[in-house]
């Protein structure tokens, strides 16, 4: 039996919301109607004072000796209309008389709240709805709800460091793809607007008018920005790798003199293309050689399909490492999918007995393989980031202690360093990888499920 | 509201474990189901609760044939069915309140809306003080609570439970016996599962008698 202080607030056991989502009001069903005809021999499970909670009478015995029970609920005329019985309904009645008897009549006041009171035994006064006594502290219900499948159940801690490994090595590829379309429009921007003009020496020619002549055509020439002949010193530059220091020197009178001139070496023109003109060099070598004999004009397109060639290849590779992790990636999150729910078999099944759909089940596994990806993108690209920053660091000191001009040296090696807009590029990672582990633990869950049915 | 015509339920190729039952369980309604250990109590409240599909016959639930029924309306017609597992099957990871509150959380209702009615059931089941608590430090009888308030929460249209005294005292069995009563009253059939003769004789209902894989109907 349950004291309830009668200063503090409740609700009663049928209030207006319960009315309101379709249960009809105890008073309105026809067996509860039948119910309040009865009236002899009822027993109140409550005092005026004390919520009410319904009554229950002995009206006879069953075949095996037990007591037979009707149970119902109070009539109205007895409510007072906020749950409790009235006074004078109570005085008098078998309830009040043992309820004095056992744990005597309490009145506002006297029972404190959140205090225990002892409980009176079921089998005389049988409180029908509750279990002791409902003056224990009621708890605040949590203020944020678990995850109906918990988390760690689902996503291990090995699983998160493979797919950032995964979108670490995904972000490699994506600046090497970055890196090496720098690299090939930094070789054909400086090399396709230019072009060398070669003069072979011969006996019969004077070499130093056949340039004269040559540079007087060039310059002519529709889109040439600026024509310059070579002098000895830069040829012999050109050709120290090949041959060796000491080609350049001078003699006891401190005048230049050259291994060069004692070896027939072609003289050579460079030319400049103006950036917006387009050169007709088929036009310019007809119009050469008919001048000078044994000239040739190299416009480069031989190393320039070499280079592209290269960088080709190197972008296939990097397309392909690129779709390599994305293809682990997915198997990785199929095996993960596959592993959480077969682990969490036994929720599953209860969430299916208490009413859930299939999309409700996918719903909470895909949450947690969303954040995965989200997560593990977003980490795997910063940790790149990093690693491509350190990297360019050590490229650039490697190139500043081996090569005299570092500019040139950049643009022929290439160089380890993104432009600002570059960096945008890595945003993809964590965005495909969110829409990647989502499409794909849709998918999977939804074949895992369908193999539980 | 659940009909079946001729049922029968084999395991594989194994003997029926349920042969020619036929009972019609009425809006309102309390019946007892009983019948000695392995007679097929649990197989029958599977097939109530449509957890599995009979071999034969037919079962209607609320006037549909459940072989018809697409996965999606089998979700739906269990909402309406509210189940106490002789195990509980409570999970182990959610508090009372979560697993309480769980048949409307994976409605999708907002837990808002529901917060209110799952914390003045769990006060009317006498676990208001234990909205925090995760299952496994509960005893018996407050996790039989907790599965009863679970089963009810959703105001289901009938209420299967599967031996709900049988974890508990005399005395916690009356009382579970008479929410059972009073979730009757308020207008729930109520279907319970149980060997406990005890029990059945202090309330007078229908019992459904499981012999030899058949179905008898005793009226009180």
């Amino acid at each position: 039996m349950v004291n309830r202080p009668p200063h503090e607030e409740h609700e009663a056991p049928f209030d207006e919301r319960e009315y309101q989502r379709g249960r009809p009001r105890p008073q309105d069903r026809p067996h509860d109607r039948q119910a309040r005809g009865v009236e002899a021999d009822r027993r109140y499970v409550n005092d005026g004072q004390y919520l009410n909670q319904g009554y229950y009478e002995e009206v006879g015995q069953d075949e095996f000796g037990a007591a037979e029970v009707e149970i119902g609920v109070t009539p109205p005329e007895a409510l007072d209309g906020s749950g409790y019985l009235r006074p004078e309904f109570v005085q008098g009645t078998e309830y009040q008389q043992h309820h004095e008897e056992s744990v005597g009549v309490l009145t506002a006041g006297e029972v404190p709240p959140n205090q225990m009171v002892e409980e009176a035994p079921a089998q005389v006064v049988g409180a029908i709805t509750t279990f002791g006594n409902q003056e224990k502290p009621v708890v605040d219900a949590p203020n944020k709800l678990s995850p109906i499948i918990p988390r760690g159940t689902i996503i291990g801690k090995s699983i998160l460091f493979i797919i950032i490994a995964m979108c670490f090595l995904a972000s490699l590829s994506i600046v090497s793809l970055l890196l090496v379309q720098s690299s090939v429009d930094g070789w054909t921007a400086d090399i396709g607007k230019q072009a060398t003009v070669q003069i072979i020496p011969s006996l019969e020619r004077d070499v130093d008018a056949d340039v004269a002549t040559a540079l007087e055509i060039i310059r002519a020439t529709n889109g040439v920005a600026q024509a310059e002949a070579l002098s000895k010193n830069e040829t012999g530059k050109l050709l120290e790798p090949w041959i060796g220091d000491g080609i350049i020197g001078k003699d006891a009178d401190n005048n230049d003199i050259s291994i060069l001139d004692e070896l027939p070496i072609p003289a050579l023109i460079a030319i400049e293309f103006a950036p917006d003109q387009e050169v007709n060099l088929n036009l310019l070598d007809i119009s050469l050689k008919a001048a000078i004999p044994g000239i040739s004009v190299d416009d480069h397109k031989k190393w320039l399909s070499h280079l592209s060639s290269i960088g080709s290849i190197l972008k296939i590779s990097a397309f392909a490492v690129l779709f390599l992790v994305i293809g682990i990636t997915i198997s990785i999150i199929v095996f993960a999918t596959d592993a959480a729910l077969n682990s969490n078999k036994s929720s599953i099944e209860i969430l299916f007995l208490v009413g859930a759909e299939e999309s409700f089940i996918t719903k909470e596994v895909r949450y947690h393989f969303l954040w995965l990806g989200l997560k593990a993108g977003a980490i795997g690209a910063i940790i790149c980031i990093g690693f491509i920053l350190l990297i360019g660091l050590l490229i650039n000191i490697i190139y500043a202690a081996q090569f005299d001009n570092l500019a040139a040296a950049r643009i022929l090696f290439g160089q380890i360093t993104l432009s600002p807009y570059q960096y945008l590029y890595l945003l993809l990672v964590p965005i495909f990888a969110t829409i990647i582990a989502g499409v794909t633990v849709h998918l999977s869950a939804k074949r895992i499920i369908n193999r539980m049915h | 509201m659940i009909r079946f015509e001729n049922v029968g339920l084999r395991y594989g190729i194994g003997p029926e474990i349920l042969r020619n039952v036929s009972f019609h369980i009425e809006p309102q309604s309390f019946y007892f189901i009983s019948g000695p250990s392995g007679a097929g109590k649990s197989s029958l409240l599977n097939l109530m609760f449509l957890s599995m599909r009979p071999t034969r016959g037919l079962v209607s639930c609320f006037g549909k044939d459940m072989s018809t029924l697409s996965r999606s309306e089998l979700a739906h017609m269990r909402r309406k069915i509210g189940v106490v597992f002789q195990d509980f099957r409570l999970l182990d990871h959610l508090t009372i309140y979560e697993n309480v509150s769980l048949p409307l959380r994976v409605r999708g209702f907002p837990e808002h809306t529901y917060r209110q009615d799952v914390i003045e059931l769990m006060q009317w089941v006498d676990l208001g003080d234990h909205m925090h608590v995760y299952p496994n430090v509960l005893s018996g009888g407050e996790k039989q609570r907790t599965a009863i308030a679970r089963a009810v929460i959703g105001q289901p249209d009938l209420l299967l439970a599967d031996e709900p005294t049988g974890n508990v005292d005399p005395e916690l069995a009356a009382r579970l016996l008479r929410l059972f009563v009073e979730l009757n009253k308020m207008g729930t059939s109520i279907v319970i599962a149980t060997h406990d003769h005890e029990l059945m004789n202090q309330f007078r209902a229908p019992r459904l008698m499981l012999e030899d894989g058949e179905v008898y109907l005793f009226k009180q």
